[in-house]
């Protein structure tokens, strides 16, 4: 039995059990009151700017997952231990999560404000294709059912993932680059003048760090109990 | 330590897992030069495994492994080192859509058999000799029987002449003949200095050839056999090991 | 890294399962744009080049699933990483030679597909087989190492091109843009950074493959 080591995950953390979701449940519940009855109106864009208290975060914290699931994937290959792979698969999961509700969101607010809902716009773009690639690799994952050399291949496809972020931004920028875009400025920065909003902004960011660190430490122990328990249930079936 | 640098295997609480399911719970295998090893036990024992990670197939998860006094764990084996065994797996590892000559002359490339293709032409044309397979050496390998198959998968196993030759099962699915046949290429390599390992169920071949049998059980070693007591002992030790009787024909662990 | 080179040409020259399949799939693509948009307003160099690159893409994809499948049949594999050879080498043998197979397919469907469409504004310059070679020198890369790992799956006709696809993506948008400059007679200034695109990719992709083979090989 393999009770050293890979068990520690399942018993109760205080870190993650505890300080996680506490300060997941504060932090987020301040953004979300900040964002709807604290801050104003956006004197341009009007209500719909207060999606960007999210919606920003949300895109750079679905690339930190993604290079999260690249250094996890190395670590994996390198040393074979079953602890980076659980990372690699959780980052990749809340990533993947995060950049569905960034793909959500956008919309909600370009509808309004350039007036469709989809532009091949360079961001939106590469967008679109990275999650089609952690699509890919969660896809692989699950027809690995478990088998060490998926789990090698995912991890592979993790890093040639992250090689294409800088190829397809080029590209992506040289290929709408040519084409006038819509042109307005999505920079959210440039609104927010006052100190709430700054506040909202900052909070939520916080809020959304937390709940992605809490969301992978859950999927990461999820894995281990499962993997654990497999384990105990081949031993039974062989004694 | 002369011997001990030129020992082909020597392995030291040797353990593979799958994910976290351990196959091989801590092998000690000590196997000298001119050793004809045989490898036996039930459905999921781990020799088939063993044989892999030995090979360098598969690898271990923990313990040491030395082969020909070399560390072949946590590294990877040498280049030095993989030249020196040959692995006979359960499948025939060779291309379907060539001929065996053509299949031989590409590993005899990998494995920089002969300095000119002169010379690699003709150590093909022995190995081919030496197991018997003239009149298919340039049909399709699809359209061979599992016997001549088999037999390739010797010739391409031992074409680089390895002083180490791993056998997994390689008489499941031969007839006979085929296995006659079969056993005496592999005498001779044997005669010829060659160190076999093999795992097996076929006790009549392992008493034909074997100097020593090992049974597994559980991802441990259970006996370690040598001199390999005649059939009906063999037989009768084996089945007191393995408890669930000998239901482990064609198995694969 | 050439053994393995001539091994899988002669295995070609014995079944012709490639370059048959390739070139076959390829025209059924062509076909369908044909049938399925407007075949009249398919003209000029930039729909050429579009309907060369998607068919390239789709058609390779399909095909380069082979490429290790006839490594997995019989076991080869194994054999294969038990070689005492370079595992880099070996990646970059299956690399040259699916290039081969794909160079070919793409020599004998660029005129093909000029005159299903039509010749009308198309000069070929000398950027043209650069654009062409680098953008299938890339899907080559790609398709050789996903298609290693696709072949261990029990869906790898899905999987390939659904691995591949994404990734293939910023490629695919500077083979294009290569291409339409190369049958339309533009001077290299104008696409130099689109073919910089292009070589950056080969080079970042061929060397992570040749890396990470190694790792891939390993059962």
């Amino acid at each position: 039995m393999s009770t050293d080591g890979d068990s520690r995950a399942a018993r109760l953390k205080p870190w993650s059990d505890v300080a996680l979701p506490a300060l997941t449940g504060v932090t987020m519940l301040a953004a979300v009151i900040m964002v709807f009855w604290v801050v104003p109106n956006e004197k341009i864009q009007g209500v719909v700017q207060r999606i960007f208290y999210f919606h920003v975060h949300l895109a750079w914290m679905c690339f930190g997952g993604f290079v999260f699931v690249a250094g996890a994937s190395a670590w994996y290959l390198k040393t074979g231990s079953p602890v980076a792979d659980r990372y690699a698969e959780a980052n990749a999961e809340v990533g993947l999560l995060y950049t569905t509700l960034m793909l959500w969101t956008g919309p909600l607010w370009a509808r309004p404000i350039w007036g469709v809902w989809w532009t091949w716009d360079p961001r939106l773009t590469m967008t679109i294709v990275l999650w089609v690639i952690y699509a890919a690799y969660l896809m692989l994952r699950r027809l690995g059912e478990g088998d060490e050399t998926i789990m090698r291949y995912a991890a592979v496809l993790g890093i040639v993932g992250v090689l294409d972020i800088p190829l397809l931004v080029l590209a992506v920028r040289l290929w709408r680059g040519i084409h006038p875009a819509v042109m307005i400025s999505d920079d959210p920065e440039a609104g927010l003048r006052n100190a709430a909003m700054k506040w909202a902004f900052a909070i939520s960011g916080v809020g959304l760090g937390f709940l992605f660190a809490w969301l992978v430490s859950l999927r990461v122990r999820f894995t281990t109990v499962d993997q654990e328990l497999a384990v105990l249930a081949a031993e039974k079936e062989h004694t | 330590m002369e011997g001990a640098r030129d020992t082909p295997i020597r392995a030291r609480s040797l353990a593979k897992s799958y994910g976290l399911l351990p196959v091989l719970r801590g092998i000690d295998l000590e196997v000298e030069r001119g050793e004809c090893l045989a490898l036996l036990g039930a459905n999921g024992a781990g020799k088939s495994t063993l044989l892999r990670v030995l090979a360098g197939v598969a690898r271990p998860s923990k313990g040491e492994l030395a082969l020909f006094g070399t560390s072949c764990h946590p590294e990877r084996p040498s280049r030095e080192i993989l030249a020196r065994i040959g692995f006979v797996g359960h499948e025939p590892l060779v291309y379907r859509d060539l001929t065996p000559r053509q299949n031989l002359d590409f590993f005899a490339q990998l494995y920089r058999v002969g300095t000119t293709s002169a010379e690699r032409a003709e150590r093909i044309d022995r190995a081919i000799e030496s197991v018997r397979l003239e009149r298919h050496a340039d049909r399709d390998v699809r359209t061979l029987s599992r016997g001549t198959l088999q037999r390739l998968a010797l010739a391409r196993a031992s074409l680089h002449a390895p002083e180490l030759l791993l056998l997994d099962e390689p008489f499941t699915g031969l007839d006979a003949p085929g296995r006659e046949r079969f056993t005496a290429s592999l005498a001779s390599l044997h005669a010829g200095g060659t160190t076999i390992a093999m795992v097996s169920h076929d006790f009549t071949e392992v008493n034909a050839l074997s100097t020593r049998a090992i049974v597994l059980r559980g991802g441990r070693m259970a006996a370690d056999l040598s001199p390999v007591p005649p059939q009906p002992e063999l037989s009768e030790r084996y089945r007191e090991l393995v408890d669930d009787g000998s239901r482990d024909v064609g198995d694969r662990s | 890294m050439w053994a393995i080179v001539r091994k899988d040409l002669s295995i070609e020259r014995r079944t012709g399962e490639m370059l048959t399949s390739l070139f076959l799939l390829a025209l059924l693509v062509i076909l369908l744009f044909a049938f399925s948009l407007e075949p009249d307003r398919l003209r000029g160099p930039e729909f050429v080049a579009g309907l060369l690159w998607t068919t390239l893409l789709l058609a390779g994809t399909l095909t380069l699933n082979r490429s290790f499948v006839l490594e997995r049949e019989l076991g080869a594999w194994t054999a294969l990483a038990l070689a005492p050879v370079d595992r880099g080498s070996i990646y970059l043998g299956k690399v040259i030679a699916n290039l081969i197979f794909l160079l070919a397919a793409s020599v004998l469907l660029l005129p093909l597909i000029a005159v299903l469409l039509g010749t009308k504004g198309i000069a070929p310059t000398p950027l043209l087989p650069l654009s062409v070679f680098l953008g299938v020198l890339g899907i080559a890369a790609i398709g050789t190492l996903f298609s290693a790992m696709a072949s261990r799956t029990r869906a790898r006709e899905v999987l390939l091109p659904l691995l591949s696809f994404p990734v293939l993506a910023p490629l695919l948008i500077g083979a294009a843009r290569t291409t339409t400059a190369g049958l339309a007679g533009e001077e290299l200034e104008q696409i130099s950074s689109w073919m910089l695109l292009l070589g950056g990719f080969d080079l970042v992709f061929l060397t992570a493959g040749w890396m990470l083979f190694d790792v891939v090989l390993e059962d």
